[in-house]
């Protein structure tokens, strides 16, 4: 295990993707992660709600199928919520690896105790509430801070802690939306278009784990913690930097440009052999457009004129027609790698099916499977980086709810007695209260 | 002023992509001083769309990429290629904390410069971003944002099912790569500051946007479904959770819980629909998603977006404007924030975001991108060399220096 970050601990009150994402990175690279969960478990995709099965469903349901509609969000391994639906979802699941899980009830004095305790051991606090819920569950900066003068504290909200907006519910989509980059993105004269994933999570997770990295480099230095109010909204246009610096000097947005690019011809995305197969293709000079051609041997593609990229420009619809009636004669992966052989970007259009089998991603060590209790063994994405010492980090399952109450308690010196008395209380638990 | 965090913290950029560009931004916009060390043509994202007119008569236009991407760094011009030029280099490297670099289908050449810098300096980290990283089958592939889109399967699932996959409206592959190469450069840097010992950082982008799926890879190793495009709809279990249009254009809407759910019903004066069979779920409202979408138009079409939102956030309900970038450059969220800064080369309406996040509240002045070699002498004077030095590197072409009248 690397264990680059061995000794931080951090709390984790995460839901839905970008705050889980920030911590789980650090959990990745060797962090204590703590998953602070609420007593009924809403939020962090432990099935959103969908304990209410439907055996009807289930029972109709085959591999490959998506599962009928009252279960089906949890993605459950092999469409089976089981006795415990929260510690089955996949989507948590693959989410919170290499974490704990401590569910307790803050509003209760015994568990607001439990945290303080927590706080005052922790280096780092996370979370991606608005501001409102973070009031409403008392962890703000200044209080935490009074807690544990050392504590790096982070809130990765919507739109900021601050402004007119702050307190509007927010979702992935919805950033994208206000960002203007769901309108940059679109066919060719077509409508503003979401991306395939929630793109602002996972945009706003990475800069939360970079700036608490930063902190912690920081906090070697001061030795006293720091407050950082992280807007998923600035983050997302913080990627769209040239986008937005040409609009305001040309005075409006530059047209959506579908899958062409703006700086070389021909740039596509072409149908091959089979259903629903797709390959891109980008040809980044003149040199490169000669040996694409040569490659096709299409002779409608060696006029002379396309020999420029002005000339490429200009007749973009026609190379594409000639392009793409070409490319459908073939099988995606066979042509990429025929392509490459030649220096051309070109890649298959992988599916999510594609990418779990991809034989470069399996060498390098991101496609990993675990063993979890209540789930068995399944594969998952890994850890996105190598190292110099090949060392990718172990996975660790994800925690069933409160699946490490009575470890994190003792651990900070409660016995046993203390232990099960809150649990017969109802301040801690492993099954969620509520429908 | 206050320290910023990274005070102290030495980085150079080799990199010349976008994705190599912004994880070094990201340590600038933290207090690192950033050297992007170009080669004597010039950085290739110099030549990087959008290509943006400036006022002053006479100019070409210059990049928005690179104005934008480097930002708040400095400039040096150095042939690393050429021995003496590598000398320098060394003199650069021996103080710095991080060196980011790329490449793009020569691994090899990427892992024999790694070992003279890191021989450089033990403790150095170089990270190291490219399209498929420096090790497995496809470490010879060449890429570009498109086929890094394709190579890690969102292209698939971005666009309308009855069309083809489409990108994403920027080079945003690039920009989430660069974000994970800063994330790993940086806890390696954490780890070097603990044990002296530096590291190699490899960050394929291929890998790094597979990274950041959201369950389509649970989708098919957990139910063996293969995730489909869905337009600007949820495909699977949210609805609405998406884009939807009303009078004066497009809101988008997402709602995930029954709670928020009932409310929006309520905001909207459709509570019959609450209990409606066909929409109990969010599973059941994807299914059927025409109908319920058919329900609601009247409201949404009566009705702006400003008025939508406001009416679905006073019920918690979440959801948000569709706002086009020029909207957006106007938003007064952003405004209050404080997000922008003016890059004045391009004249005074100019605006780009400054700083994403601020620790501590602290932000770096702001500084435009260098011109090219604008800091060559400054740098190489630091480091150690003697004028004398530095001229020989200028007079033998390995190097070049702007000077002020240049400028």
């Amino acid at each position: 295990m690397n264990g680059l970050l061995n000794g931080v601990r951090v709390l984790e009150f995460g839901m839905a993707w970008a705050g889980p994402l920030a911590a789980r990175l650090m959990g990745d690279l060797g962090a204590d992660v703590i998953k602070i969960e609420r007593r009924d478990a809403r939020g962090a995709g432990r099935g959103w709600g969908s304990q209410d099965t439907a055996e009807a469903e289930r029972s109709a349901w085959q591999w490959g199928k998506l599962p009928g509609p009252t279960f089906r969000s949890g993605i459950f391994p092999d469409a089976d919520p089981g006795q415990h639906p929260w510690n089955r979802a996949g989507i948590f699941n693959k989410m919170n690896r290499n974490k704990r899980s401590l569910c307790v009830d803050l509003k209760v004095p015994a568990g607001w105790k439990v945290f303080e305790l927590l706080v005052r051991s922790a280096d780092v606090l996370l979370d991606n509430l608005s501001p409102l819920g973070v009031d409403g569950l008392g962890i703000d900066a200044a209080r935490m801070q009074l807690l544990n003068p050392r504590l790096i504290r982070v809130s990765m909200s919507g739109f900021g802690a601050t402004g007119p907006d702050r307190n509007n519910v927010s979702y992935g989509p919805v950033v994208e939306g206000a960002s203007g980059l769901a309108s940059a993105t679109g066919y060719e004269g077509g409508e503003p278009m979401k991306m395939g994933v929630a793109f602002p999570d996972p945009v706003g997770g990475l800069h939360g784990a970079f700036a608490v990295l930063a902190a912690l480099w920081e906090r070697e230095r001061t030795g006293v913690g720091t407050a950082i109010d992280l807007s998923q909204l600035e983050t997302y246009t913080s990627i769209a930097g040239e986008l937005l610096l040409q609009t305001s000097v040309e005075g409006r947005p530059p047209p959506t440009r579908g899958n062409r690019s703006r700086r070389f011809a021909p740039q596509g995305v072409y149908r091959c052999a089979g259903e629903n197969s797709w390959i891109a293709i980008t040809v980044r000079s003149d040199k490169e457009w000669i040996a694409f051609v040569e490659e096709t041997g299409v002779a409608a593609l060696s006029s002379r004129e396309y020999a420029s990229l002005e000339g490429r420009r200009v007749a973009h619809d026609e190379i594409d027609a000639a392009i793409g009636s070409w490319t459908s004669g073939f099988e995606q992966g066979e042509l990429a790698e025929r392509m490459q052989r030649q220096g051309i970007a070109v890649s298959p259009v992988l599916t999510n099916k594609g990418v779990v089998e991809d034989p470069h991603l399996r060498e390098r060590g991101f496609i990993v499977e675990w063993d979890q209790p209540e789930v068995g063994s399944r594969t998952y994405g890994g850890f996105p980086i190598e190292f110099s010492d090949r060392d990718r980090p172990q996975m660790c399952p994800a925690p069933g709810l409160g699946e490490h109450n009575r470890e994190i308690l003792e651990e900070l010196g409660f016995d046993a007695q203390a232990v099960d008395q809150m649990e017969r209380d109802g301040v801690i638990a492993t099954s969620p209260t509520g429908p | 002023m206050a320290r910023l965090a990274l005070d102290g913290v030495r980085v150079l950029d080799l990199s010349d992509n976008v994705a190599g560009a912004y994880a070094s931004r990201l340590f600038a916009v933290v207090g690192a001083d950033v050297v992007v060390v170009e080669p004597l043509g010039g950085s290739p994202l110099r030549q990087a769309p959008p290509l943006i007119s400036t006022p002053r008569a006479g100019r070409r236009p210059e990049s928005g990429a690179f104005a934008y991407l480097h930002a708040y760094k400095r400039s040096v011009a150095l042939n690393i290629g050429d021995a003496s030029g590598r000398s320098a280099m060394v003199r650069l490297v021996a103080r710095a904390d991080l060196v980011i670099s790329s490449f793009d289908g020569t691994p090899d050449i990427a892992l024999a410069r790694d070992v003279w810098l890191r021989a450089a300096n033990p403790g150095l980290v170089h990270a190291v971003v490219s399209g498929y990283g420096l090790t497995g089958l496809k470490r010879r592939w060449v890429s570009s944002d498109l086929t890094d889109w394709a190579s890690s399967g969102h292209l698939y699932i971005t666009g309308f099912p009855e069309r083809e996959p489409l990108q994403g409206g920027g080079p945003w592959a690039g920009y989430a790569a660069g974000l994970t190469t800063a994330v790993g450069a940086l806890s390696a840097m954490l780890g070097a500051r603990a044990s002296g010992k530096g590291r190699l950082v490899d960050v394929g982008t291929m890998e790094a946007l597979a990274g950041l799926h959201q369950w389509s890879l649970v989708h098919f190793t957990h139910q063996g479904v293969i995730k489909q495009r869905g337009g600007n709809r949820h495909v699977e279990s949210f609805h609405p959770m998406g884009l939807q249009q009303v009078k004066d254009g497009w809101v988008v809407l997402g709602v995930s819980t029954q709670a928020q759910y009932e409310s929006m019903c309520i905001a909207m004066e459709l509570p019959e629909l609450i209990t409606d069979e066909r929409f109990l779920t969010g599973g059941h409202r994807v299914d059927h998603g025409e109908e319920f979408d058919a329900l609601i138009a009247p409201w949404l079409r009566a009705r702006t977006r400003a008025e939508v939102v406001e009416a679905f956030q006073a019920a918690r309900v979440p959801s948000g404007k569709v706002l086009t970038l020029d909207e957006t450059l106007a938003d007064p969220q952003l405004e209050a924030r404080a997000l922008w800064v003016t890059p004045e080369r391009f004249g005074l309406r100019a605006k780009m975001p400054g700083v994403p996040f601020a620790i501590g509240g602290e932000r770096p002045l702001f500084r435009e991108a260098p011109q090219f070699a604008a800091d060559t002498l400054a740098v190489l004077l630091e480091a150690g060399m003697a004028p004398a030095e530095i001229d020989k590197l200028i007079a033998e072409g390995v190097a070049a220096a702007r000077t002020e009248v240049e400028a």
